[in-house]
């Protein structure tokens, strides 16, 4: 056994220990705390697992393939990329965090339907989010598998079965807490990793400016924030989109913004933005700079998603090499956790539960979500193990579609109280299928217009269209006015405000259950 | 063409003085020496400017945001 898969196997071993730590912490006794760690995750946790989970193993792989092959114009990625998380808590986090306590929300999807009040949100947004989230979830157990292959030599079915497991593992059994400080653990190992290779890579070419010399004489357009060849100069649709993908974008991920809901305080999110942006800088920043200065340290016709493997294998000693592949099995597995219990509570509170068999007590709803949790791991190890092509391709697909559906309907939520449920279904449905159409008819060619900026533009004209036209045969009820106005009040949320869980919360859903099951 | 190419055109002075190249990138190379890292100038800005937007922005937040322990039931009790 080598150094680096020393370091793995122990890496391996600390995640399952955290899990074992929550089950300890009576992870699993409610469905509060299961799906919301009991609410009592602190700023600093919140804030790195946060910003963990929206980072996947595209910071590693893709971010660095982008730096190699455009140069500086990845700097538009990268910079929307560090206002994501400062952004996310300073617009949603507070009041977020009061308005799903007060209407007793424990998904982020359950949380939409009780801020407006009609079953016909959960139908919509339940299963988009849901099959969003298992193709994103599917390539990041592929990458996984394949980043656990390259370090260990194992099979690649081993290797994913190994990653896989380990992650559905804790999953399983500590639920959001095991999630959020296992999250908090890979946060510090991405950290360190990166870091690590930033400085070895700028000794090596003595310097940013020296490195920028080199790539000039290799290429002097890559220099310039318009990508190689300049095809992307004055493409302002293009680069608008690169910087709202993961920067407003990620406000309407739902395996993200469930954060908000399991802190401790609404306050919480204030801390947290400062702990974020601290992390973000030096995170995100790292691979980015990595990519663009590899063009010069790594042999030419290197894979351009193993930019950053390749230098760290060529700079770096085995102990530290074992470090950056933790680091990169974090990113990924972060984000897997993440979404694996994200879709279990998606599939099994907001679809199971709501149109099914309402009937179910806390417990049984608890082993209802761990099972739909192993049973989404089990589908995606078959799956991912005949890696079907095209993967990769669907997780920016994924993730436009989720920001552009969802991050109107989040923040109106909680900013505009005329917001109601016409709006959120049309802003939804329209956010949804106008970037659907943008990426499969690959109009961003034509127009020079991405499909983030495009589906988010529409979306929010449809959830602004959609509020204002209906609000008199579709009023914001009366109560969720006053909850509106409490979110805004600055102080503690008065006991008699809190409406507590109830999945019968309109007549309508049996209707709706029933048009389902027909 | 955009309309960034066709203004590079008709003002290249302007152009090179802003963005450190001209129009098809020839110049990237000799206006160099006084930038930042040795990028050009729009890159160097960008890369300095953007960062420190957001850093701005955080810093605007915490300070707007500092009501925000009114919220915590802890402070009922004061």
């Amino acid at each position: 056994m080598n150094t680096t898969t020393v370091i793995i196997t122990l890496y391996l071993i600390a995640l399952m220990g955290i899990g074992y730590w929550a089950v300890k912490r009576g992870a699993g006794t409610s469905l509060e705390g299961y799906l919301l760690g009991g609410r009592t995750v602190g700023p600093l946790v919140t804030g790195l697992t946060l910003q963990s989970t929206a980072m996947s193993g595209y910071q590693f792989l893709g971010a660095g393939a982008l730096g190699h092959t455009q140069g500086y114009f990845s700097l538009w990625y990268m910079l929307g990329d560090m206002g994501g998380g400062v952004l996310n808590l300073s617009i949603l986090g507070r009041r977020m965090r009061k308005l799903s306590q007060i209407l007793g929300a424990v998904t982020s999807i359950e949380y939409l339907e009780r801020r407006f009040p009609s079953p016909w949100v959960r139908v919509v947004a339940a299963p988009l989010a849901l099959v969003m989230m298992a193709f994103y979830v599917l390539a990041q157990f592929i990458a996984g598998g394949r980043g656990l292959e390259m370090v260990t030599d194992l099979s690649y079915p081993m290797a994913l079965l190994i990653a896989t497991g380990v992650t559905t593992f804790y999953t399983f059994v500590g639920g959001y807490l095991a999630v959020a400080y296992t999250d908090f653990f890979q946060a510090l190992i991405m950290l360190c990793g990166v870091v690590w290779i930033l400085v070895a890579a700028l000794n090596r070419t003595e310097g940013l400016g020296a490195a920028n010399e080199g790539i000039g004489d290799i290429d002097s357009s890559l220099l310039t924030v318009w990508g190689k060849d300049l095809v992307y100069q004055g493409e302002w649709g293009v680069i608008i989109s690169a910087l709202l993908i993961f920067s407003v974008g990620v406000l309407g991920w739902p395996h993200v913004v469930v954060r908000h809901m399991a802190m401790r305080r609404p306050s919480d999110a204030r801390r947290a933005a400062g702990y974020v942006m601290v992390w973000t800088l030096l995170f995100v920043t790292a691979p980015t700079v990595i990519g663009i200065v590899s063009i010069v340290i790594v042999p030419e016709g290197t894979d351009p998603e193993l930019a950053i493997f390749t230098t760290a294998e060529l700079l770096l000693p085995t102990v530290a090499l074992g470090l950056v592949m933790a680091g990169i099995m974090a990113a990924i597995m972060s984000t897997v956790s993440s979404l694996l219990l994200q879709a279990g509570s998606i599939a099994s509170r907001d679809i199971y539960q709501r149109f099914i068999n309402p009937r179910m007590n806390d417990r049984q709803m608890v082993w209802v979500s761990r099972f739909i949790v192993l049973a989404i791991a089990i589908g995606g190890y078959v799956v991912a193990a005949f890696e079907p092509p095209a993967v990769f391709d669907l997780v920016v697909f994924a993730t436009a579609i989720l920001g552009s559906a969802f991050a109107p309907a989040y923040i109106a939520a909680v900013w505009w109280s005329k917001a109601n449920s016409v709006g959120a279904v049309a802003s939804i449905v329209t956010g949804a299928t106008v970037t659907t159409l943008w990426e499969v008819m690959d109009l961003a060619g034509g127009t020079g217009l991405g499909s983030t900026l495009v589906g988010l533009v529409c979306s929010t004209l449809a959830m602004y269209l959609g509020s204002v036209l209906t609000l008199k045969s579709h009023p914001v009820p009366a109560y969720i006015q006053d909850v509106f106005a409490e979110t805004k009040r600055f102080g503690p949320i008065p006991r008699e405000l809190v409406r507590g869980e109830d999945v019968g919360l309109a007549s309508e859903a049996k209707d709706a259950g029933r048009w389902l099951q027909d | 063409m955009s309309t960034m190419h066709m203004l590079s055109l008709a003002l290249p002075g302007w152009y090179v003085q802003t963005h450190g190249y001209g129009p098809n990138y020839e110049g990237v190379r000799t206006s160099l020496g006084g930038c930042v890292f040795n990028l050009p100038v729009l890159t160097s800005l960008i890369l300095v400017g953007l960062p420190a937007m957001w850093v701005l922005y955080t810093i605007g937040f915490l300070w707007s945001s500092r009501r925000w322990s009114e919220d915590d039931p802890e402070s009922a009790d004061r």
